[in-house]
């Protein structure tokens, strides 16, 4: 994904840096990593909604 | 001539009510006859403001409507004798609050089908941002432009900070700030996650501070996640917040995160572009042309390929003070003055619609 800093996009260097670090992360520590993704619960219609395996509008 | 600004409610702390009172402010300013009516307010704020059900149509009046929600009260001004000038803040999309805040869901449906009724009751419109105007543009509105959020940055200036806070804040931990209403399309959620990713794999000295008020269907929810996520002790609720509160927070805070999906300005970002906080923040609906070639911006939602940027530039003083003076440049633009000359141009073109 493009990332801008004052307007500009980010070097190929930051990219990289960034990636890299990202990749080692999920690399120290899977279960961590994938409790990011834990969905948001609320609201009878939204637990509905996850228990019928609807996923939420991705942006 | 004589400028009424109407609006449904005008209450303290509320981004749409406070330009109300800025631009009735800044129009008197300018020479102008100005004045308040408001369907319901905040007695706090009372001085000057009147009730709608008060107002009496007079020939030179000229009405703007400030709009940002659906509500009865738009009959009201159907019902003016003349066409009227709209001032649009955005109405978030109905979908974010289904099934969370029903109220909140119907109020933007209904919003989005009264605009298009007050389309054909109004002769200009102004937008806070160049999102919304587009927006108007595509609702089938002719006359348009932006008049951003009028910031008065003399008031930050001249406001004292909070002792409490600073001492419970600055204490050596990063701070991350978000500041904004605990409601769904603000996203807070996906701040959590950053702020987790953060802890866990770049820097456990963080915490996290979410200023604002909260809707308290959603803040259960984030409680629920903060909980899974064992964040009881790093993710900070400040609740509402006075004047003061709000500017010692941006002041102890390190840098400031939005990942919110919708706005129709978004002020904070430029109080804490204003603050000297480096603004991480998802390029959603408003919040670019908010930003202008200043801040960092991301185009997807990925939270640790954020958290990670917040390290790399964040960390480096040097490009921290990079994207700090382009912020500063990017406040200017908000000032009194600056929006003053834009308003004048606009100015000419209503009288001539309206007051023939």
């Amino acid at each position: 994904m493009r990332i801008l800093v004052n307007g500009q996009e980010l070097t190929t260097a930051d990219y990289n840096d960034i990636e890299s670090k990202i990749q080692a992360a999920k690399e120290t520590d899977l279960v961590a990593w994938n409790k990011l993704y834990l969905p948001l619960q609320i609201g009878w219609f939204n637990k509905l909604r996850h228990y019928l395996g609807l996923r939420e509008k991705k942006v | 001539m004589n400028f009424v600004h109407i609006a449904h409610a005008i209450s303290y702390g509320d981004g749409a009510s406070g330009q109300v009172i800025a631009m009735d402010k800044m129009f008197r300013e300018m020479g102008l006859d100005s004045c308040i009516y408001a369907g319901k307010f905040d007695p706090k704020l009372g001085a000057g403001i009147k009730l709608f059900d008060e107002y009496r149509y007079k020939s030179g009046d000229i009405p703007i409507f400030h709009f940002s929600t659906g509500t009865s009260f738009v009959n009201k001004i159907l019902q003016l004798p003349i066409p009227i000038v709209l001032y649009y803040h955005n109405i978030t999309p109905a979908e974010h609050f289904a099934g969370i805040a029903w109220g909140s869901y119907f109020s933007a449906r209904k919003g989005r089908r009264q605009l298009l009724q007050l389309r054909e009751k109004t002769a200009f419109a102004w937008a806070a941002s160049e999102y919304s105007r587009q927006e108007l543009a595509e609702y089938g509105f002719r006359q348009t432009s932006v008049m951003p959020i009028i910031v008065d940055f003399t008031e930050y200036e001249s406001v004292g900070q909070d002792a409490t806070i600073v001492d419970r804040f600055r204490d050596g931990k990063i701070n991350i700030l978000f500041v904004g209403r605990v409601t769904p399309h603000k996203k807070q959620e996906d701040i959590i996650r950053v702020l987790f990713y953060y802890k866990r794999f770049i820097d456990s000295n963080v915490r996290l501070v979410l200023v604002g008020g909260q809707k308290e269907s959603y803040v259960s929810g984030l409680r629920s996640l903060i909980g899974e996520l064992g964040l009881e002790n790093d993710v900070v609720f400040s609740g509402k917040v006075s004047f003061e509160e709000l500017c010692t927070y941006y002041k102890v805070a390190d840098v400031f995160v939005c990942m919110s999906e919708h706005e129709g300005f978004c002020i904070p970002l430029v109080e804490a572009s204003y603050f000297d906080l480096p603004v991480f923040a998802f390029s959603a609906a408003a919040i670019p042309f908010t930003m202008g070639n200043s801040g960092v911006l991301f185009e997807r939602k990925d939270y640790p390929v954020v958290a990670e940027a917040i390290r790399l530039l964040a960390g480096d003083s040097q490009t921290r003070q990079k994207i700090i003076s382009a912020q500063r440049k990017r406040v200017a633009d908000f000032g009194v003055e600056k929006i003053r000359q834009g308003v004048e141009k606009d100015l000419t073109a209503i009288k001539n619609l309206l007051l023939w």
